[in-house]
């Protein structure tokens, strides 16, 4: 690595991380913190590469690496919270006092892990569905079935969240 | 509103107000440093990294990480303003987009006109904002940002010590299996373990070499488990949990401090062999967690063990 190219990589890391932690933590469902660790890991791949992806969209690359740890972690953490649901709650899990973004982060949260990554990143991001598909090496086709299932699933919770 | 655009808002109340610390960079280049292949010493510890890497200085005097983070995972709640994000000990161009984006009008404060003649110019890292962090500012209202005044520079004092790329470092050349060099014979290696083909001499003192031994699939420049010998005593770490006679184990952190096993430090054993030299054997980071805290110190227990010295 040159100086210009440590230089051009802390930059590089000063325009993008923020951006990175917040995918992470929607498409993980973890703490900042956790998300954190994340992208630093994230980030600790793009940099060993740097010299060779600068000139080459290494925002695309931080991303796809961000969204597939996050969909990795996300799916480790799931199976620990499938053990905690599996003893029934005390108190219904939403109470109608939750408000209906509470109500559609809940939502947004048990979704499968892939499917959160979509919506994220085509509604979060704003990236379009071939680039979604690229992200997450699949079909546009599935990024569309995907996008549609989810965003189902969340207008249920949006209409179950609003106050009678 | 539609689904998307409720989703959306959703989002950005839940991560909004989230900031990547201005630490972030050198974050990352230390987590990459601690598994490369340490051929250095400073002082009694090694730290220096094979490759050279320039750590932004990040400012220390104000409270670190006092950001709006704290708040993210709270409850969506209307907040009739803007939370100042905390940019402290960026990069002052980076603080003003920052604070653009979040929906504040950043103003920067430089020294002005004839600062240049007075010997100081402005600095590069922020060093506080008006409003400070964490205070609720209206949409648009001015956010100052300060950077120190620096003394200007003169002639650029700074000799080009490591100018990137890999230093050229002798080496031991062909070891066949790897196991035997400077005296020494490694008699056990973990299954999965050998050597990769490096080996550097001269990096830990007089008479001292290194050897780094590898896991299959590991980049070129990174270890799994590396032996260190020379008869520097630094080399000998006596602070640690001592396992057999002349011999200590324990995980130190980048400073050489003494830490609890786990991802920021690095399982260390050191031996004082027969005769003047010293060995040390470090276990990477990534490959003491592969194994977990157990199997980790009784393979470096084993492996520190069966080195002995090579008629």
């Amino acid at each position: 690595m040159t100086d210009e190219d440590e230089a051009a990589f802390d930059e590089f890391v000063a325009a993008r991380s923020t951006a990175l932690l917040r995918t992470a933590i929607l498409v993980c469902g973890a703490s900042a913190h956790d998300a954190e660790d994340l992208v630093q890991g994230a980030l600790e791949k793009v940099y060993r590469h740097w010299s060779r992806i600068r000139a080459d969209n290494p925002e695309a690359y931080a991303r796809k690496v961000v969204v597939n740890s996050a969909i990795t972690r996300s799916r480790r953490r799931r199976v620990i919270q499938e053990i905690t649901f599996a003893a029934p709650p005390d108190t219904p899990v939403e109470g109608p006092d939750l408000g209906l973004r509470e109500a559609m982060l809940t939502e947004l949260r048990k979704l499968p892990a892939r499917m959160r990554a979509v919506l994220v990143l085509r509604y979060w991001e704003d990236q379009s569905e071939a680039e979604t598909a690229v992200l997450l090496g699949c079909s546009v086709g599935t990024v569309k079935s995907q996008a549609a299932r989810g965003l189902a699933r969340i207008r249920e919770a949006m209409v179950e969240g609003v106050p009678a | 509103m539609n689904v998307e655009e409720a989703l959306k808002e959703a989002m950005r109340a839940k991560v909004g107000e989230v900031y990547a610390p201005p630490s972030m960079g050198s974050a990352v280049r230390r987590r990459r440093r601690r598994s490369l292949v340490r051929f250095r010493t400073t002082g009694a510890v090694l730290v220096t990294a094979a490759v050279a890497v320039t750590v932004p200085v990040v400012l220390t005097n104000t409270t670190p990480q006092a950001g709006p983070a704290a708040g993210a995972s709270a409850p969506a709640i209307a907040v009739p303003g803007i939370v100042v994000p905390d940019v402290v000990g960026m990069n002052a161009k980076q603080a003003y987009l920052l604070l653009e984006q979040a929906g504040l009008t950043p103003v920067l404060m430089t020294p002005g006109e004839g600062a240049d003649q007075a010997g100081v110019v402005a600095g590069e890292k922020v060093i506080m904002t008006e409003p400070a962090a964490g205070a609720v500012a209206d949409p648009k209202a001015l956010v100052q940002i300060k950077v120190p005044w620096e003394p200007a520079p003169t002639v650029s004092p700074t000799a080009p010590e490591d100018e990137g790329g890999k230093p050229e470092i002798a080496n031991l050349g062909d070891l066949g299996d790897g196991l035997t060099w400077m005296g020494i014979h490694v008699g056990y290696l973990p299954d999965g373990v050998k050597w990769g083909g490096d080996s550097y001499v001269g990096g830990f003192g007089p008479k001292s070499a290194t050897v780094p031994y590898v896991t299959a699939g590991l980049e070129e420049g990174m270890y799994s488990i590396q032996v260190i010998v020379g008869v520097d005593r630094n080399l000998l770490r006596r602070d640690g949990e001592q396992v057999a006679p002349g011999t200590w184990i324990s995980n130190y952190g980048e400073g050489g401090e003494k830490l609890d096993f786990g991802a920021g430090s690095t399982l260390t054993a050191s031996r004082d062999l027969p005769g003047d030299q010293v060995v040390q054997v470090l276990f990477s980071p990534d490959y003491s967690a592969s194994l977990g805290e157990k199997t980790a110190l009784a393979e470096i227990a084993k492996v520190i063990e069966h080195i002995r010295v090579e008629k």
